[in-house]
């Protein structure tokens, strides 16, 4: 057996350790935290006496001592059933699944947006070093980092839906990327839902991204091959795009794919503010409403994206660089 | 005279009275509060001259909260009931004056020294499915609700219930152990709708996602997109058919979006619970194509003072808590002059409220609360910790009190979080002050709140007087010696200052121009029944 096959068996045994660790904790944390399940229901229901609340926990199954109810959950989940939503009465892989589209979704268009502004913009900055261009960039990146989420989502909704009335404040109508085949209307009735939260999503994203090419645009173009293919008389455009920007863009990449990996736990504040039904705002629900289940749900498909990004990544290491398959 | 030997006429005319006077006793708060509010549109209601009524249209309403279940007896949540109320049908409803008017039911009786209820129901009621609307139904129904194994959270509406028996297909008794005052009360509510055997059993658990019922609305869907879309049912017999074609409600958790999608015109509507910021309630007023109308709730905010521990066990302490607090600055400052003062346990709109608590309440003034402190010994710069949920209207009033009482030499920390975390906190008595919240339909709250068994009592004071008293007024059926007994323990309660009241908040909703007929009840909600679209 090749080593590399080797590191990445190690690597797959590791992230099933973690995604279980990590839903463990959160198992075990959110019923650290005062007021169970019935204490919440019975908080604005003051007729229930306490033996109708020990009678609902029964029910429930809130009776289970953690380590069993534990192991049992887990002998579940393996079979792809993350139990029933104690508040919502529903099974939560449903719950999840109607939602991780919608988030995915907006993830991805919020990563298109950003990509396809930072990526010009960190080249100008970089080509235009100390000039007016990138002082300005430089403006819009500490802008963008400090810019709270809700507060730019809220000033986005005054404007273009109440004063000039041309995007929807919020919610969700339908996937625009399953639109396309249907031609360019149906894509933007689908897709005007997508333009606000997903440029509030994608400011912050943007400032770094385009930091993170200028930085990378500075150093490739000190390089002595960017030197040699001006040398050769090349358009100084052809020297940037082809040349410069094809070796900058790897590491802005990378970073693209983990903030993909971090959206896909659900951008809770945008997706409250946009009134957009995504796993961000059904796990705050969860955990507001102390419904175990949910949380340990959201939490464990959560945990396993990320760590499958990572995974995938790790991969892609190994084809890419040959060291790694002798370790 | 016992009630088992009361003619049922009159036993029946109490029953409806009790229930017709708390919705009454709101009218007249009502009225007050009309005319201190000179910007509210027309008398309670958008009706406007010269409109005659149309069919048709959707009716798109913005909540901040969204149900939990749409099954009766699988929720305790204010939203899923109001929305159930739509679906679900009960024997009879209430109508917004509060009386009692037939619904599923053309007509009932008394029998049994007035322990069995007997309900005539309708000929040719139907489900939304089709299937009959009769008195197997209820006694499915009824059944269900007090199986242990349903552990319905809202079971104890229906009182110390004994059986339910189905005399023919339209007629069916409700008996209980005992004669039941307060009967309409639950009978009346969503969490009481009749249900259909054959759905509730064939979809299990799926039933609260996919409700039938026999009520002015069918459900369509509930999607987490699109959120719960209801259709109008043409074959609804128990009232008058609905005008809209369909209700529409949508869940905007932000307070900033969903008053803007009410601006922009995605949505018809903003009612139900705190769905109306207050913040917003003085902007949304001037502006000339939205219409506000507002109500006293029942509900109440006051400090609760732990008297299981140092130095609130002492009455100077509290009583000095009482002058220091002044309820206008809570209510300008926190909740933009959107609340009434409280005075006593319960809010006024509540049946049962005795109005001596108005001249028994403290007065404010710093320079008494002062005197009383000295005179209890209490060291300036003492410190007391205060819990509240985490609600900013909550927080920010938290936050006042706070301010007045450093005015009197009282250092106040704050901790506020999540309402089911209060409730078990406040539990361990791990607080001297609670801002204490409640919301509900019946002067019994006295019992969970004040007695000593009481599973909400968080001042933690045994008081045999006090427990004698409440616990006959949960057995006294004479109206007016209830209503005696009431009075003793609201005026003992504020004599003794046992807490602070701070405020009695209002309902709000807002309604585009297009919206006609819709009439704000005590409860917060819209009757969408007679609620039609302006073309």
């Amino acid at each position: 057996m090749p080593s590399g096959s080797g590191f990445l068996a190690r690597r797959l045994l590791h992230s099933l350790l973690v995604i279980l660790g990590i839903t463990f904790v959160a198992a075990a944390m959110i019923r650290l935290v005062p007021g169970d399940p019935v204490d919440i229901m019975a908080a604005g229901n003051p007729g229930m006496t306490e033996a109708d609340k020990d009678n609902l926990r029964a029910q429930l199954g809130l009776t289970t001592p953690l380590p069993q109810a534990f192991v049992g959950y887990v002998a579940n989940a393996v079979h792809g059933d993350l139990g029933m939503s104690l508040r919502q009465r529903a099974p939560v892989t449903g719950l999840i699944l109607e939602r991780l589209p919608q988030t995915a979704e907006l993830s991805l268009w919020a990563l298109v947006i950003s990509i396809a502004i930072a990526i010009p913009l960190g080249t100008i900055t970089a080509l235009r070093r100390n000039g007016v261009v990138d002082y300005a960039g430089t403006t819009f990146a500490v802008l963008g980092i400090s810019t709270p989420g809700f507060l730019l989502g809220i000033l986005l909704i005054l404007l273009f839906s109440v004063e000039l009335r041309l995007l929807p404040s919020s919610g969700f109508r339908g996937s625009a990327l399953m639109a396309i085949p249907f031609g360019p209307a149906a894509f933007w009735a689908k897709f005007r839902y997508f333009i606000l939260p997903a440029t509030s999503l994608a400011f912050a994203l943007t400032a770094i991204n385009a930091r993170l090419t200028r930085s990378a645009m500075l150093e490739v173009l000190s390089q002595e091959f960017v030197l040699v293919a001006r040398a050769k008389g090349l358009k100084p455009w052809t020297v940037v795009v082809r040349h410069a920007l094809r070796n900058a863009i790897i590491p802005v990449i990378t970073v693209a794919g983990l903030q993909f990996g971090g959206l896909l736990s659900g951008a809770i504040v945008t997706e409250t503010v946009f009134a957009w039904p995504g796993v961000g705002r059904l796990a705050v629900q969860a955990i507001q409403w102390r419904d175990y289940p949910l949380v340990q749900g959201t939490v464990l498909v959560s945990a396993t994206l990320f760590v499958a990004l990572n995974f995938f990544v790790d991969v892609l290491y190994v084809a890419v660089d040959p060291r790694l398959r002798d370790a | 005279m016992s009630l088992e030997d009361l003619p049922p006429k009159r036993f029946l005319a109490l029953a409806d009275d009790y229930l017709r006077r708390y919705a009454l006793s709101r009218r007249a708060a009502l009225r007050g509060a009309l005319a201190t509010a000179a910007t509210v549109s027309a008398l309670g209601s958008t009706a406007s001259r010269g409109d005659t009524p149309r069919k048709g249209g959707t009716l798109r309403v913005g909540r901040v909260e969204e149900p939990d279940s749409l099954d009766p007896h699988k929720t305790s949540l204010a939203v899923a009931s109001a929305t159930m109320g739509y679906i679900y049908e009960s024997p009879a409803r209430r109508d917004d004056d509060g009386k009692l008017v037939p619904a599923l039911a053309e007509g009932w009786e008394l029998r049994d020294g007035n322990k069995t209820l007997v309900f005539h129901l309708r000929q040719g009621a139907t489900f939304h499915d089709g299937s009959p609307c009769d008195a197997n139904a209820c006694v499915f129904t009824v059944k269900r609700m007090l199986d242990p194994a349903t552990a319905a959270p809202t079971a104890y509406l229906l009182g110390a219930f004994d059986t339910i028996e189905a005399i023919d297909d339209h007629t069916v008794a409700y008996k209980f152990k005992q004669p039941f005052v307060p009967v309409w009360v639950g009978l009346t509510s969503s969490y009481c709708g009749i249900l259909p055997p054959g759905p509730v059993q064939k979809l299990g658990a799926q039933f609260g996602r996919n409700p039938v019922g026999s009520g002015p609305f069918k459900f369509v869907s509930w999607a987490p997109d699109s959120g719960i879309k209801l259709a109008r049912f043409d074959q609804y017999k128990a009232g008058p058919v609905p005008l809209v074609d369909a209700l529409q409600f949508a869940q905007y958790p932000e307070d900033s979006t969903r008053v803007a999608a009410l601006q922009s015109g995605e949505i018809n509507a903003i009612w139900s619970g705190q769905s109306v910021p207050l913040d917003r309630v003085r902007s949304l007023k001037r502006e000339s194509d939205i219409q506000v109308q507002q109500r006293p709730s029942l509900s109440i905010r006051a400090l609760d003072f732990n008297e299981s521990r140092k130095p609130l066990d002492d009455i100077r302490v509290r009583r000095a808590i009482c002058h220091a607090v002044d309820p206008q600055r809570v209510i300008a400052l926190a909740l933009d002059g959107n609340a009434n003062p409280a005075h006593g346990p319960l809010p006024s709109a509540m049946p049962g409220y005795d109005k001596k608590v108005d001249q028994l309440a403290y007065k404010y003034d710093p320079d008494q609360a002062r005197a009383l402190l000295k005179d209890a010994g209490v060291q300036p710069g003492t410190t007391l910790h205060l819990i509240c949920n985490d609600s900013p209207s909550i927080r920010q009033s938290a936050e006042i009190v706070q301010a007045q009482l450093k005015d009197v030499g009282l250092t106040v920390t704050i901790q506020s979080m999540p309402i089911g975390q209060v409730v078990a906190l406040t539990k361990k008595a791990e607080h001297d002050i609670y801002l204490y919240t409640y919301t509900y339909f019946d002067p019994d709250i006295l019992y969970p709140a004040f007695d000593s068994k009481g599973s909400l009592n968080r001042d933690f004071v045994a008081d045999p007087d006090m427990d004698r008293m409440i616990e006959a007024s949960r057995v006294e059926f004479d109206d007016a010696k209830r209503q005696a007994l009431y009075d003793t323990i609201q005026q003992k309660l504020v004599e003794e200052a046992r807490w602070a009241p701070l405020f009695e908040p209002l309902n709000f909703a807002a309604f585009d121009s297009s919206v006609q007929g819709a009439v704000l009840r005590v409860d917060g909600e819209i009757d969408a029944r007679k609620v039609w679209l302006k073309a």
